[in-house]
């Protein structure tokens, strides 16, 4: 994709302009055709050949154009290919008529209206499908159909619940999955292999292989049987090209055939629930403090790079936690001599510039004292702080009550640190690690760890 | 294509390329259609107009950059890691494994029905007899975790409760140098980077001055040979293989000057070859060059950095009793250990430790005991100084070695003396710290600690949680490579989530 030279992109860029003249030439030359015969107004026919030229060369300049913006990759495999060589179809079928409506190409058919509408009806026909695909392409698939104002809801409104106990095995969880991942073929209007997946009767139904739920039994549940199946295999759902399911999913789907008898009614207190499921089912339903949200993060306002640039070239060190989340893990390690306070001070002036997207600090051994920890306690963002090896004494550590988020403080090695510190920990509630090894704090470790751990 | 020159040609598509500046035809070609395409290219901004989607320029140290690999994919747990590696296959029979039953077995031929035909090495398989062999070193429980270990690791033995234990380590080699390249990269067969490697490459440095990934071989245990490629960069740029600290007076060689130089006009010396590799590099476009100027200003910065981080004289004695008086013995395991923490400390994101030593095919007892002197206490010491200094929480520490033992006797067994030979099958690593759940024990193995009953874990799936607690999901950390996307993990590995915190 590297290779596509800007210029390509830039011409690729006019293809959604270009490819609405051959769609108006091709359909005004089938609407000169009918209203010539119709409205007996031959003299229209004379404007047939132009018509049908400019559509060609129009459509062949919207296929080159086309061809140009896919080699920009961001476009996928099967509706592309589709949306291509229907295009390459439209424009040699137009040629084509062009020619030999034109009588530059003299082949044995007659020239009656009926060939012609034929032919016409025929390139409408394609330009339409074409199209539909482009559009598909564009604004995805189901942008035709969102609004029908026919047809069954997808959005059944669950009411909201608080536990786990309380969700009903199919509505919350096993719905939530076919939906996800079958419904889009073993739907009321698709019913591929004669199976919907939409609702409760459908199911109970099966497809034309017989039932796809065996209460009691996923081993012999063709629904179950099918997931489990070789990749490679003919059989194996979902089809190669949709999302596989996850093994949660796979789990989820037995456990509500095995334990919950695949009954549609029962809840998750009805049925016998082991704990590894349990923590599969609260991912499932957004109410455990699931891996999945322990390990993502929210994106933070974007920062001036200028402000970065310059950080950098000053020997910090700055990385985004999370890609593109624009929340930052700041580090400033000592490098040879040390800075003096005053350089210390223009640097936190810095940071205090994008302090809202500062998340991790560390600034160990660089000399730091009471007076820095005031602009360091502005910012507010702070979850974790390396502030070991400096000079900072209990005065500075009150300052830090106003970082309402930290959760782990490290200030090993800080002499002027005493026991009457502790008391401003205890004010600090979110925080959970305080590493005060090499202060002069006299309690022991665990004591402080027990204080602080809640 | 269709030249008629192909004997002077390489086949080397790179070189092709290069080949072609100096073509007649290319030549003939340039200069008549050439003068056209110049006049119309100044017509246009001929720099933006042909200049490529996602042009690669020389990487800018001056400049802020993101990953330009979309890292880290997630919330990483760990920030550095040291990597204590057991090599020659410590015997978890002896150490962590604790099989009572095997007591009442003694001398007793190992059951088929547990060896299940699998194939020995060329060392046991012509052995009439396989004698169950009990550990004669005994175990005890330590901590509010009650894990078990054994006499050979007192130190160890106090902070188990920081510890995740997993006994149900599997690999698929099953001799030395196979099995340390399959724990280092991912494959059996030499040439794919080291995990360090990957680390680099993915994360970047995090302290400019000192290599990312750094290895050190500990100078008081001997055994299987160690190679340079079990820390190299395999395909990956060269700047991201791992730089071998020595022991000794000179921990990184060729980094003092020559005698007679003072070094004064180094500075002006880089800059110059640097502009001369820019020319080199603009002609021929290889990354190598870019590799090299890197290197050579980090051996540049190396040449104030390292003596700084490797003077131990900051640190106060009971450091050095903490880690054990071989500490004070530069190169030694306990040694190593220390200057892997002060490594750490400084931003090396990725410490690669060896102990060699471990291959206890004849006097396992002995072997285990003696090894476990050398090693015990700096393993514990290290985890207990990562945790004052507030470390541990981010720094993810792991001992393991390349395999496991066998429980029968390779050679003689006596009462007190017996041999073991390797195993792959079944063997114990532990890890603590960053992102893991302390005091934990994860697994099960039979009642021959031969086979795997509960929760295996393989190196693939070592290798795939290592990269998670890194915040990198290990099948989007690639690198394309003779047409093929390469992962540290192959197509295998699944994240051990039982075990993270």
């Amino acid at each position: 994709m590297n290779d596509v030279p800007d210029f390509v992109m830039f011409l690729g860029r006019f293809h959604p302009l270009v490819v609405h003249l051959p769609i108006g030439f091709l359909f005004f030359a089938f609407i000169l055709e009918i209203t010539a015969k119709f409205q007996k107004k031959e003299l229209l026919l004379a404007a047939v050949p132009s018509a049908l030229f400019f559509g060609a060369v129009s459509a062949i300049a919207a296929s080159i154009l086309g061809y140009m913006l896919s080699l920009s990759g961001e476009y996928d495999g099967d509706t592309l290919d589709a949306h291509f060589w229907f295009g390459v179809a439209t424009s040699l079928v137009a040629t084509l008529a062009w020619l030999l409506k034109s009588g530059k190409l003299k082949l044995a058919v007659p020239n009656s209206f009926k060939m012609n509408v034929a032919t016409l009806s025929f390139l409408v026909l394609l330009i339409s499908i074409t199209g539909h695909y482009g559009g598909n392409l564009t604004h995805g698939s189901n942008y035709l159909t969102e609004y029908l104002p026919f047809g069954t809801k997808k959005n059944k409104n669950l009411p909201e619940i608080a536990n786990v106990e309380e969700a009903r095995v199919f509505d919350y969880l096993v719905a939530p999955i076919l939906d996800k991942k079958c419904t889009s073929c073993h739907n009321s209007g698709k019913k591929k292999g004669g199976l919907s997946l939409e609702d409760e009767v459908s199911i109970l139904k099966g497809g034309k292989n017989g039932k796809v739920v065996i209460p009691g039994s996923s081993t012999e549940s063709e629904l179950t049987k099918r997931v489990h199946l070789n990749p490679e295999d003919d059989n194996f759902m979902p089809p190669e090209g949709k999302t596989p399911l996850t093994e949660a999913e796979i789990k989820i789907i037995e456990y509500w055939i095995d334990n919950g008898q695949a009954s549609f009614e029962v809840t998750v207190a009805g049925v016998e629930t082991s704990e590894d499921i349990e923590t599969l089912l609260k991912v499932q339903l957004g109410l455990a403090e699931g891996e999945a949200s322990k390990l993502t993060m929210e994106k933070a306002p974007p920062v001036s790079e200028n402000i970065l640039k310059d950080l950098e070239s000053k020997g910090v060190k700055i990385r985004e936690i999370v890609a593109e989340t624009n929340q930052l893990d700041i580090a400033m390690l000592p490098v040879g001599k040390k800075p003096d306070a005053e350089t210390i001070q223009d640097l936190l002036n810095e940071l205090a510039k994008i302090k809202d997207n500062i998340v991790w600090l560390s600034l160990p051994g660089n000399d730091i004292s009471n007076d820095h920890l005031k602009t360091i306690s502005t910012f507010t963002n702070l979850q974790r702080l390396g502030l070991e090896k400096n000079n900072i004494s209990d005065e500075g550590v009150k300052h830090l009550t106003a970082l309402e988020h930290l959760k782990s403080l490290n200030l090993h090695s800080n002499k002027g640190i005493t026991d009457s510190s502790l008391k401003t920990f205890s004010e600090m509630k979110s925080l959970k690690n305080i590493y005060t090894w090499g202060t002069s704090i006299t309690r022991k470790g665990d004591e402080l760890e027990k204080q602080s751990s809640i | 294509m269709c030249d008629h020159h192909d004997k002077l040609r390489s086949n080397n598509k790179d070189l092709q390329q290069v080949e072609k500046l100096f073509d007649r035809r290319e030549f003939l070609s340039k200069t008549s259609l050439g003068l056209g395409a110049l006049a119309f290219g100044s017509l246009l901004n001929a720099e933006k107009a042909w200049g490529q989607v996602g042009r690669n320029t020389k990487p800018d140290l001056e400049m802020f950059s993101r990953n330009k690999l979309g890292l880290p994919h997630h919330v990483p747990k760990a920030k550095r890691a040291i990597y204590l590696f057991q090599s020659g296959g410590p015997s978890q029979i002896e150490l962590f494994d604790y099989k009572p039953k095997l007591k009442d077995m003694f001398g007793q031929e190992l059951p088929d029905s547990v060896r299940k035909g699998q194939r020995l090495t060329g060392m046991s398989a012509d052995q009439t007899s396989l004698p169950i062999a009990p550990s004669i070193i005994d175990f005890k429980q330590y901590g509010e975790s009650r894990a078990w270990v054994s006499n050979a690791m007192p130190y160890l033995s106090e902070v188990v409760d920081d510890i995740c234990f997993i006994k149900s380590m599997q690999t698929d080699a099953i001799n030395h140098d196979p099995a340390i390249t399959f724990f280092q990269t991912g494959s059996q067969q030499p040439g794919r980077p080291s995990i360090g490697s990957w680390l680099s490459y993915g994360l970047g440095s995090d302290n400019e001055n000192l290599p990312t990934f750094i290895t050190l071989i500990s100078k008081n245990g001997n055994g299987q040979p160690l190679y340079s490629r079990l820390w190299g960069n395999g395909f990956l740029p060269t700047e991201h293989q791992g730089v071998q600290f020595r022991s000794g007076k000179d921990p990184v060689l060729y980094l003092t000057n020559p005698e007679n130089y003072d070094g004064h006009d180094r500075r002006n010396m880089l800059d110059y070859l640097g502009k001369l590799n820019d020319v080199q590099h603009s002609f021929y476009g290889d990354p190598e060059i870019n590799a090299r100027m890197s290197q050579y200003e980090m051996a540049f910065r190396m040449q104030t950095s390292i003596p700084e981080v490797t003077d131990m004289s900051d640190e106060p004695d009971y450091i050095f009793e903490m880690y054990g008086k071989d500490s004070r013995d530069p190169g030694t395991y306990a040694a190593n250990c220390l200057l892997g923490r002060k490594l750490l400390e400084k931003g090396v994101k990725f410490i690669q430790l060896y102990h060699q030593g471990w291959d206890q095919h004849l006097a396992c007892p002995g072997g285990v005991l003696g090894n476990s002197r050398k090693t015990d206490q700096a393993n514990a010491a290290l985890i207990k100084d990562l945790k004052q200094r507030g470390m541990f929480e981010d720094t993810l520490l792991i001992w393991g070695g390349e395999f496991g033992r066998t429980v029968y006797s390779q050679g003689k067994l006596t009462a007190n003396n017996y041999g073991r030979d390797h195993h792959p099958k079944a063997f114990t690593m532990f890890m603590a710290g960053a992102g893991v759940k302390p005091g934990i024990t994860y697994g099960e193995t039979d009642d021959f600690s031969y086979n795997v009953i509960k929760d295996p874990v393989h190196t693939h799936d070592f290798q795939a949680t290592l990269l998670h607690l890194f915040g990198i999901d290990h099948e989007r950390l690639t690198f394309k490579h003779q047409g093929r996307r390469f992962r540290l993990t192959d197509v295998h590995g699944h994240v051990v989530k039982d075990i993270l915190s």
